[in-house]
């Protein structure tokens, strides 16, 4: 319990901090005020993958058979419903906050927590994070930051990331050893590292500037993702200038 | 009577040529850029598909959007701020070295999609920045990829491709970030960056 206290009381100074960060200026791609910082942490973390996340992927490629990668994938997926949910009901979408209860039920009951019968019928993931209730409550984007072991990210999603661990079942149902958070974690970092593996390698080791790539990766997706569809802020206007 | 009949004539020429030129040009419909891009996909799809050599597939492609895209345009946005202080001789030639760039990246990149099909769905009017023409890649045992085509015909020569967008990302944002990079790691000197693009 003590140490949830503590991410809360973390949370709200990171929110305070990404509610301070400037929002980037109309036409502006990128707000990068600590760009020598993150591009040092840019080193940290391709030194990281080409040590240690990149050959672990390749072992869970090469080692693990398809349908052990497909169950931890789902186990994956069901830790993460719980916070779903919750952050569905902040946005105001009750009735997606409801389908991932459903799911979650469902898969528990009927899955034993490794399969996803919700899927097929019906209720497949509808993913969010806290970072996402944040941007519906009107919080800016803030700075770009890459962080260490953790990659590119924005100071309102790093915010967000902290309240979605302690919304991790993992750190909050009692009797699991801190251990198994940590360890579910660092699956699902190699896990990530295996799906996303041909374009992860795009950026740290074929483009001219890997920092770069990851930046202008990292953001679209991410703005894509926070507002669900294309916007007309996002796309070009070649004949404007 | 010739007279009477000629002033006549230009008169009705006049007011036709006035009706003309104060109808706004008829601008491209959703329907019409869902069409476009209809074509525009069967072109790509059918180069990919031949199995040529990598290289002539390059040259292709290159063909296929220096036709069917607003080039130009792009390449001035790719450039950013620094394509005003180049020359006309400039930047003719990053136009150029452009497009093989992008040949050479877009044939590497739709060799990995070999065995999808693109299916156009639907398309979005964003007014000035133009009509997004939404489709998905589907492949056997792969995850639905989404595609997007920006086409617009505000260059004034019919609708022309603008942008893709694969599952929110941009080529001209994308690129338009690297091309600043790479400027800057040059020293700014647009006539390297320039050597460098046409060669690979």
């Amino acid at each position: 319990m003590k140490h949830n206290i503590a991410k809360f009381a973390a949370l709200a100074g990171i929110t305070f901090l990404a509610g301070c960060g400037a929002p980037a200026g109309p036409g502006t791609f990128v707000h990068d005020p600590y760009q020598q910082t993150n591009r040092a942490m840019h080193e940290v973390n391709k030194t990281v993958d080409t040590a240690l996340l990149r050959p672990a992927a390749q072992v869970y490629d090469a080692a693990t058979p398809t349908l052990v990668k497909h169950l931890t994938s789902n186990v994956l997926d069901m830790l993460d419903l719980p916070g779903d949910a919750a952050n569905h009901f902040l946005q105001g979408n009750v009735m997606a906050s409801l389908r991932t209860v459903g799911r979650l039920g469902l898969n528990i009951v009927m899955g034993a927590g490794v399969l996803d019968p919700a899927t097929e019928m019906g209720l497949p993931k509808e993913d969010t994070d806290f970072g996402m209730t944040l941007a519906s409550l009107g919080v800016n984007e803030g700075a770009y930051l890459e962080v260490p072991f953790l990659g590119p990210m924005t100071e309102r999603g790093f915010a967000g990331r902290i309240l979605d661990s302690a919304l991790n079942p993992l750190s909050y149902v009692s009797g699991i050893p801190a251990g198994v958070g940590a360890a579910s974690t660092g699956v699902g970092v190699v896990v990530a590292r295996h799906k996303y593996f041909d374009a992860i390698d795009r950026i740290y080791y074929e483009s001219e500037d890997g920092y770069i790539a990851a930046r202008t990766t990292y953001l679209q997706l991410r703005r894509r993702a926070v507002a669900g569809e294309a916007t007309a802020e996002s796309l070009p206007d070649v004949f404007a200038e | 009577m010739t007279n009477t009949f000629t002033r006549r004539g230009a008169i009705a020429l006049a007011g036709a040529a006035i009706a003309v030129l104060a109808a706004p040009a008829r601008a491209a419909s959703v329907e019409d850029a869902v069409s476009f891009v209809g074509t525009v996909v069967t072109e790509i799809e059918t180069l990919v598909k031949s199995g040529r050599p990598i290289d002539v597939q390059v040259t292709q492609f290159r063909k296929i959007f220096a036709d069917r895209a607003a080039s130009q345009q792009a390449a001035r946005f790719v450039m950013g701020v620094a394509w005003r202080d180049m020359t006309e001789d400039q930047q003719s030639r990053l136009h150029d070295a452009f497009l093989d760039h992008v040949a050479r990246v877009y044939v590497d990149l739709l060799g990995q999609y070999k065995g999808q099909t693109i299916e156009v769905t639907d398309g979005v009017d964003f007014g000035k920045k133009g009509i997004l023409v939404r489709s998905v890649a589907h492949g056997p045992g792969v995850d639905d990829v989404a595609v997007e085509w920006l086409a617009s015909d505000r260059g004034g020569s019919g609708l022309k491709l603008v942008d893709i967008i694969i599952e929110g990302l941009s080529m001209l944002q994308s690129q338009r970030q690297d091309f600043a990079a790479r400027l800057e790691r040059r020293g700014g000197d647009v006539d390297r960056l320039i050597t460098d693009l046409s060669v690979g």
